[in-house]
């Protein structure tokens, strides 16, 4: 092991470990930290806006949201115009990523797909995040069997893998892109119902909340003032990782045949019928599979630099969710 | 540790029951005749009234789903409507190829995202580590069927070393196998360094420093097997998980397994294939998430179950 490996480690152990907050690691928990405070919410800022690779993350999902809000206002190529006599040609200065195997402008098609891939994202998060945080304060105020039954249940739908849960929906829906971003955010519902559910039952059992009720204060205020900001760390951090996930959940049942149909820009669905002309016309694939990739990092770090700026406590656990106890 | 395993199996009955609830209601869900639906469309009349009456489809719901379950319970899951064989004569063969290949799958991804995880952590915030963390990041973000086409246009179009698709050899495993484990093995390097991070920077590791250890001996000796606990757990996750992947990786590779039958069910509307897949993936899914629980009881001591 050379020395500098050493150095390293050594070097971590006199400062204050910047991954684990070192001398930092406070025991202080979650729940009582001031989170509305302007001195909070300041570090947090300066924290994500040191990190590049969130700010990064950010950039690029302002761009891509600049590209779907007005891309398709821009450009004045079709997205479903067919030229059969421009079949599979390479990216040129007539068509920047070339045609499909339609001889569609693929160029046109991925930047109209971006409005739909965003839309997956905002729609099923939305969709989950509205019903999974209502069943989850439910659950933690209702305590005993109603929350024995919802928490029942939310094991149940978690006891499948994601991409199955949103393809049994769909198989009952039927397949299309509205059914797909339905699919997926009731598969991501559960995620959110664990978050406020955890998190309230923590809040239970804090002296302000004790105080709070003590001054006479109902729940209904006790829900707005209280649980709800405390939730809001982790299910901002969540959010952002799962819009990532639907998108790319999308692109899989796009892909399978089961999200959106033909002759839509999806881009899984785009890439469902590209794949057949992989040997002669490469691009076809690798265009919008690569904006999948992109988007989705953009997400993931954006998720990243907001975890670690909201919540350092909860850094390492993305992915880890399901299946936790 | 005996009544934690006793409390955790009590959990998984209800659970597998409502698996098979759902996978119950599936086909009731469907608009439709239940009975047209199972036996497809060119099923004579004579057909549809034999499954109707077997499967009591004129009882209470109740009934019918008890009935569902005592057939399932005896490995009945009917006929495919593609095939016409009985659903578990295709099904058991699936079975083996998929876990061949989810097993081939997560050894994968355990080497490349340990070995990710550990050169990230010995080096925190050096080109190595931003180099193997932005690739961990990356083969997350990367949707499992476009790692498959890309390593097909790779191996199998370009330098032809590969075969693009079937079953049988190593050959034909290795690509569906990566395909697979990158997911997996992205987040396995995260855990893998975060964790690692977390444990050298704890007094145990400054203590075992301080009486002159030398560095190796530190990190496998005394950082490397507690910090692998949360690895072994999340690696566990990613491996119920692979069942999710594997309908993609089979669907780009026609591997033939669990997998790649539900995704022909369902576009042949052989509602009896995508009954017996979806129960067993779920199922495999509860299983491993339960056996995951017990061996991070097993490997570490600490943890008490309340």
């Amino acid at each position: 092991m050379g020395s500098s490996t050493h150095e390293s480690t050594m070097r971590s152990l006199s400062e204050p470990h910047p991954e684990t907050g070192g001398g930092e690691r406070s025991i202080r928990p979650r729940a009582v930290e001031p989170r509305g405070s302007s001195w909070w919410r300041a570090s947090a800022l300066r924290r994500f806006s040191r990190n590049r690779g969130a700010t990064g993350g950010a950039v690029a999902l302002v761009g891509l949201l600049l590209m779907a809000l007005f891309g398709p206002l821009v450009l004045d190529q079709d997205p479903t115009l067919t030229d059969l006599g421009a079949r599979l040609q390479s990216p040129s200065t007539a068509h920047w990523f070339g045609t499909d195997e339609l001889g569609r402008d693929l160029f046109a098609r991925v930047v109209h797909g971006g409005r739909i891939s965003l839309s997956i994202g905002l729609v099923s998060v939305s969709l989950g995040l509205l019903v999974g945080v209502p069943l989850g304060v439910i659950a933690a105020y209702y305590g005993g069997w109603t929350d024995k039954i919802l928490m029942r249940v939310v094991d149940i739908m978690l006891s499948f893998p994601t991409i199955l849960l949103a393809i049994v929906v769909v198989t009952v829906l039927g397949p299309s892109l509205y059914n797909a971003m339905v699919a997926i955010g009731i598969a991501q519902m559960p995620v959110y119902a664990r978050i406020v559910r955890g998190v309230a039952l923590s809040l239970r059992e804090q002296e302000f909340i004790q105080a709070a009720r003590a001054l006479g204060a109902s729940d209904a205020r006790i829900v707005v003032r209280h649980l709800i900001p405390n939730c809001l760390p982790p299910l901002i951090v969540q959010s952002s990782l799962l819009t990532g996930a639907a998108i790319i959940s999308a692109a899989y049942l796009g892909f399978l045949g089961l999200g959106a149909q033909p002759p839509s820009p999806e881009w899984g669905t785009m890439l469902s019928k590209g794949r057949l002309y992989l040997r002669s016309s490469p691009h076809v694939v690798l265009i919008p599979g690569a904006a999948i990739v992109l988007s989705v990092l953009s997400f993931n770090l954006l998720g990243d630099g907001l975890r670690e700026a909201l919540d350092p406590r909860l850094r390492g656990t993305l992915f880890r969710g399901r299946g936790d106890r | 540790m005996q009544r934690f395993l006793i409390e955790r199996l009590a959990l998984l009955l209800p659970n597998l029951l409502g698996i098979s609830i759902i996978v119950f209601l599936l086909v009731r869900a469907i608009p439709g005749d239940p009975a047209v639906l199972m036996v497809g469309d060119l099923g004579t009349p004579e057909d549809i009234a034999y499954f109707r009456q077997q499967w009591g489809l004129d009882r209470p719901l109740v009934e019918q789903y008890l009935r569902f379950l005592s057939h399932v319970g005896r490995g009945d899951f009917g006929r495919s409507i593609l095939t016409q064989s009985p659903v578990i004569h295709e099904l058991v063969p699936r079975i083996q190829a998929t876990v061949l290949l989810a097993a081939t799958a997560i050894v994968i991804a355990i080497t490349l995202g340990v070995l990710a995880g550990i050169a990230a952590a010995l080096r925190p915030y050096s080109l190595v580590d931003h180099g193997t963390m932005i690739l961990a990041l990356t083969g997350v973000s990367t949707p499992i069927f476009w790692t498959g086409l890309v390593l097909m246009l790779i191996f199998s179009v370009r330098l032809q070393w590969l075969p693009p698709g079937g079953y049988g050899t190593p050959w034909h495993l290795l690509m569906p196998a990566f395909t697979l484990a990158l997911f997996a093995a992205g987040v396995i390097a995260r855990q893998a360094r975060s964790s690692l991070l977390e444990v050298l920077g704890s007094d145990y590791v400054r203590t075992a420093k301080a009486k002159g250890l030398a560095e190796r001996q530190v990190v496998s000796r005394h950082a490397l097997r507690n910090a692998l606990i949360p690895v072994i757990t999340v690696a566990g996750l990613q491996f119920g998980q692979m069942l999710g992947g594997s309908i993609l990786t089979e669907t780009v590779f026609s591997w033939p397994g669990i997998g790649s039958y539900l995704i022909q069910g369902l576009l042949g509307r052989d509602y009896p294939a995508v009954q017996a897949a979806v129960l067993v993936g779920a199922t495999w899914f509860a299983l491993v998430n339960l056996l995951v629980d017990l061996l991070y009881g097993f490997i570490d001591p600490r943890i008490h179950y309340a």
